[in-house]
C-alpha cells in the first residue's frame, strides 16, 4: 500500500522510558496551563434539553420512533404474548428458534421456558442455553429488554447469565418483548437510571435493524446484526 | 518534490476523476442535506451543541484528572489498561500481547485511530491476519485502495468497483446489486467472526466516571468484534475521555443526526469491562490502549479545541472544498475541514499546506455538534506557517498588506487596474493577459468603475453641505 | 466550487444577490457573467443607498 504522503514525516520523538502512565500524567499536569482550566462542567440535569416531555404518550411515541428505524412493532394485551410469538415466528418460517430468558424482564426464565415448550410442541426446535452453533444456524431469537426509549424507538439489552451478548446479534430475526411500562421517555432519562456502581459487562442500545449505505448511499438492512428486529409492546390491564 | 507540489498534484488529480468527483459531490450534498433536516427535528438544537462544547472543553482543560479516573475505574472492571506515547509504542503494545497469545485472526471494527498508527501493517508483520469488517472498510481493504472520508470510507466508489473487487478477491459471482453485494460479505465475515481470536476497535467516548467504553455503529460489527474473540482491544486518544456517564446521551443525540441524519444510530453499545465469570459469551480480556501520539502537545498549545472533535464527518459533508476534491486529495487518514487542522498539528509542518485547502466559508463551523470554529483555527495555522511560505509569495503578500493598508494605494490600484482594462468589451474582460489570464480562465472580470461607491457617496454628502 | 454557488444562486430564482464582500461578488459577478445568468449584485450599502433614493440605480 503506498505511503501517505503525511505519514511517515513524524518531527516528534518518543516520550523516554517505558510508556508510563503516571509519569505521563504528572508532565502533563505541570505542562498545561492552570489559568486555563477554568470552564465549569456544565450541570447534568438535562431537564432543559429533554426531547421527549413527561406529558406525551410514550407508547405511541415509541411506536413512531422504532417503525421509523425500521422495526415492526405491535401493541397487545400481555396475555397474548405467547400466540404473538408464535405468530410471527411462523411468518418468517422459523424452525429453530433460541429463547433467552432474563429476570426483570418481559421475558424471564419461567416465560422463555414456557415459551420453548409452546413451539416444540409445535415442531420447532428451540434451545434456552444456545452455543455458538446454534446461535450461528438459528433462524430467530426471543428476548426480554432491560428497558425501552420512546424518544428514539431504542431497545435496550443487556448481558446476563442466560443472555448472551449474540443473541441480539447474531440471529436474522430479533423478536423483542417490552412491557409498555419499561418504556422510558427521553436518552437523558435512560442514563439517569443506570447505577454507575452496578453496570453489567455489556449494555446495547439498538435502534432499528442493522444497516449500512456504504455503497453508493443505498440502504441496506441486515449487514451483520439482525435484518428484522420485531418489537412486541405488552399491556397488562 | 516539494510538498506544494504534492498538494497541487493531489488536487490536479482529483479533479482529473470526472466519476469519483461525482459520487463525492451527490454524496456529500445528500448528507449535508440529512444533517439539517435532521437537527431541524431537534427541538434544542443548539442548547445541545453549547453544551456538547463546554463538556468537551471542561473534560480537556482536566484531562489528566478525568484520565486518572478513567483508568482507576476500568482497570477494577477487569479491563487492563495500556499507554502508548506515540505510534510505534502502541503498536508495540498490541503486537506484543497478540504474540504472547498465539492470536492469528484478528477483526476490526472501524478505527481512524488505528489507521493513524498503521496498526494493521504492524500485526501483519507478525503473521496476524487482520480484516476489517465494517463493509467500507472491507472492501477497501481486498481492493486495496484508500479510505476517502471518515464515515463512509468508499463514498468514491460505485457499485461496479465494489462488483469487480469483491468478484476477484472473495471468487463469488459478479453482482452490482447493493443488497446481495452486503449478502456475500455478511456471509464471508460471519465465517471470520466464528473463528477470530483478537477484535481490535476503536472508542467512540471513554467515561471517567465509570470506566465504560462507548461505541456506535450501525451494521453490528462492532459489536461482533467485541462479542466473538477471547482478546478485545480498544485503541483511543487520549481526547476521548468524557467525565460522566449521565454526559454521554448530549453526545448520542447529536453523534447519528451529524453523521448521517438519523436520529441514533443503529447499535450503541457500552462496554463495562471484560467477561464477567456468570455471562456466556464476551472476551475473556479487555486490552485499553490510551494514544497519546501528539494530542498532549495540541493540548498544552492555543489550538487545543481541535480535540473536541467528536468525529462525526458533518464538516466533510458541509464543506465545498471537499466536495470538490473529495477525501484523497488530502493525503492523510483525516481529511476535510477537521483534517486540515489536525493533520499539521499531528504530522509537522510538512503538511501545512491543507490549512490553505479552504475558503474559510465556515459551513464546517455551522455543520460542526461540538462548535468547533475551524476556520479561526486554519487562520491560526496559516499564520504560524507564514514564515515557512516562499520567498516570492511572502514579497507579494507585503505588498498586498501595503496596498490594503494605505487608502490611497488602493485607490491607486484601481486606477491601474482601470486603465489596463480599458479595452474591456461592454466593461467586461473575457481573456485576461499576465497575471489576470488564470481569473479569466472560468470567470469574466468586471472593469473598475469610475468611481467609487465611497468616492460617490463623498461627493453626495458634500453637495447636501 | 463557483459551480456549486452559481448553481444554488440559479436554483434560488433569486435575480438580486447582495454580498457584502468584493473578492466574492468578484467571483461570483464574473462567473454569472460568463454563464450569462441574469443576476445582479450589490453591496448592502448599494441597495440602501438606491432604495433611499439617494444614488442612481445601476443596471
Amino acid at each position: 500500500m503506498n505511503a501517505e504522503p503525511c505519514e511517515r514525516s513524524r518531527h516528534r520523538k518518543t516520550e523516554s522510558g517505558p510508556n508510563d502512565l503516571a509519569a505521563f500524567l504528572h508532565r502533563l499536569r505541570a505542562e498545561m496551563v492552570p489559568a486555563e482550566r477554568g470552564t465549569a462542567l456544565p450541570e447534568v440535569s438535562n431537564a432543559a434539553l429533554r426531547e421527549v416531555t413527561w406529558e406525551e404518550g410514550l407508547v405511541d411515541r415509541f411506536v413512531t420512533s422504532a417503525r421509523a428505524a425500521g422495526a415492526q412493532v405491535r401493541c397487545l394485551a400481555a396475555n397474548d404474548w405467547l400466540s404473538a410469538v408464535q405468530e410471527v415466528l411462523r411468518g418468517h418460517g422459523a424452525r429453530l428458534v433460541v429463547a433467552a430468558g432474563q429476570a426483570g424482564t418481559a421475558l424471564d426464565d419461567d416465560r422463555a421456558a414456557a415459551l420453548g415448550n409452546a413451539l416444540r410442541a409445535t415442531g420447532l426446535s428451540v434451545s434456552t442455553a444456545p452455543n455458538d452453533d446454534v446461535l450461528f444456524a438459528c433462524d430467530a431469537a426471543v428476548t426480554g429488554v432491560a428497558a425501552a426509549i420512546a424518544e428514539t424507538g431504542t431497545l435496550v439489552c443487556t448481558s446476563g447469565p442466560r443472555s448472551p451478548r449474540g443473541v441480539s446479534l447474531i440471529p436474522p430475526v430479533h423478536i423483542a418483548l417490552v412491557d409498555a411500562r419499561q418504556i422510558v421517555g427521553d436518552l437523558f432519562d435512560y442514563f439517569a437510571r443506570l447505577d454507575p456502581t452496578t453496570l453489567p459487562a455489556n449494555i446495547n442500545l439498538i435502534t432499528g435493524p442493522s444497516k449500512t449505505a456504504d455503497i453508493e448511499g443505498i440502504l441496506v438492512t441486515g449487514v451483520h446484526g439482525p435484518g428484522i428486529v420485531h418489537a412486541l409492546v405488552l399491556h397488562s390491564g | 518534490m516539494s510538498r506544494r507540489a504534492d498538494l497541487r498534484q493531489r488536487v490536479a488529480e482529483a479533479t482529473r476523476n470526472e466519476r469519483v468527483l461525482q459520487a463525492v459531490h451527490q454524496a456529500t450534498w445528500r448528507k449535508a442535506d440529512a444533517r439539517e433536516q435532521s437537527f431541524a427535528a431537534l427541538r434544542h438544537a443548539d442548547a445541545l451543541r453549547e453544551k456538547a462544547a463546554q463538556i468537551r472543553r471542561h473534560t480537556l482543560e482536566n484531562l489528566p484528572e478525568y484520565l486518572e479516573q478513567f483508568v482507576e475505574k476500568a482497570t477494577a472492571l477487569g479491563a487492563k489498561v495500556h499507554f502508548a506515547p506515540d505510534g510505534p509504542a502502541a503498536c508495540r503494545i498490541i503486537t506484543q500481547l497478540a504474540a504472547d497469545r498465539g492470536l492469528r485472526l484478528a477483526v476490526k471494527g472501524k478505527s481512524m485511530t488505528s489507521e493513524e498508527i498503521g496498526l494493521n501493517a504492524a500485526l501483519e508483520a507478525i503473521g496476524v491476519r487482520v480484516v476489517e469488517t465494517d463493509l467500507g472498510e472491507f472492501i477497501v481493504q481486498i481492493d486495496r485502495d484508500r479510505p476517502s472520508h471518515i464515515i463512509t470510507p468508499i463514498i468514491h466508489k460505485d457499485r461496479r468497483e465494489v462488483a469487480d473487487a469483491m468478484a476477484r478477491e472473495l471468487g463469488c459471482p459478479r453482482t452490482e446489486d447493493p443488497a446481495e453485494l452486503t449478502r456475500i460479505a455478511r456471509g464471508y465475515l460471519r465465517d471470520i467472526f466464528r473463528r477470530c481470536d483478537l477484535g481490535i476497535t476503536g472508542v467512540n467516548f471513554a467515561v471517567a466516571e465509570t470506566g465504560t467504553l462507548c461505541l456506535c455503529t450501525n451494521e453490528g460489527n462492532g459489536r461482533m468484534t467485541i462479542t466473538r474473540p477471547r482478546v478485545h482491544v480498544a485503541l483511543l486518544g487520549i481526547e476521548k475521555i468524557i467525565p460522566r456517564l449521565a454526559n454521554l446521551p448530549v453526545f448520542l443525540k447529536l453523534l447519528a443526526r451529524s453523521s448521517t441524519g438519523q436520529p441514533m444510530g443503529v447499535y450503541t453499545t457500552l462496554i463495562n469491562g471484560p467477561r464477567r465469570p456468570d455471562d456466556p459469551d464476551g472476551p475473556q480480556e479487555l486490552h485499553i490502549v490510551l494514544l497519546d501520539n501528539g494530542r498532549s502537545a495540541i493540548l498544552k498549545g492555543p489550538l487545543r479545541e481541535v480535540l473536541t472533535c467528536v468525529r462525526c464527518g458533518a464538516c466533510l459533508n458541509a464543506c465545498p472544498a471537499y466536495r470538490n476534491v473529495g477525501g484523497h486529495a488530502y493525503g492523510s487518514v483525516y481529511p476535510g475541514p477537521i483534517g486540515s487542522v489536525v493533520t499539521p498539528l499531528l504530522y509537522g509542518p510538512a503538511c501545512d499546506d491543507l490549512a490553505r485547502l479552504s475558503s474559510l466559508c465556515g459551513a464546517c463551523r455551522v455543520a460542526c455538534p461540538v462548535q468547533i470554529d475551524i476556520p479561526a483555527l486554519l487562520v491560526a495555522l496559516r499564520a504560524r506557517a507564514a514564515d515557512r511560505q516562499p520567498v516570492g509569495k511572502r514579497l507579494l503578500l507585503s505588498v498586498w498588506r501595503r496596498v490594503m493598508e494605505h487608502p490611497w494605494l488602493y485607490r491607486l490600484g484601481q486606477a491601474v487596474l482601470r486603465h489596463a482594462l480599458r479595452d474591456a468589451d461592454g466593461g467586461w474582460v473575457r481573456t485576461g493577459r499576465g497575471p489576470l489570464r488564470n481569473w479569466t480562465l472560468v470567470r469574466d472580470l468586471p472593469r473598475p468603475a469610475r468611481e467609487s461607491f465611497r468616492q460617490l457617496w463623498e461627493a453626495r454628502l458634500r453637495d447636501e453641505r | 466550487m463557483l459551480d456549486d454557488k452559481l448553481d444554488s444562486l440559479a436554483a434560488s430564482g433569486a435575480r438580486l444577490v447582495i454580498c457584502n464582500e468584493a473578492a466574492c461578488t468578484l467571483q461570483m459577478a464574473g462567473g454569472a457573467h460568463r454563464r450569462g445568468l441574469p443576476l445582479r449584485f450589490r453591496h448592502l450599502a448599494e441597495l440602501l443607498a438606491e432604495s433611499l433614493g439617494l444614488m442612481e440605480a445601476e443596471t
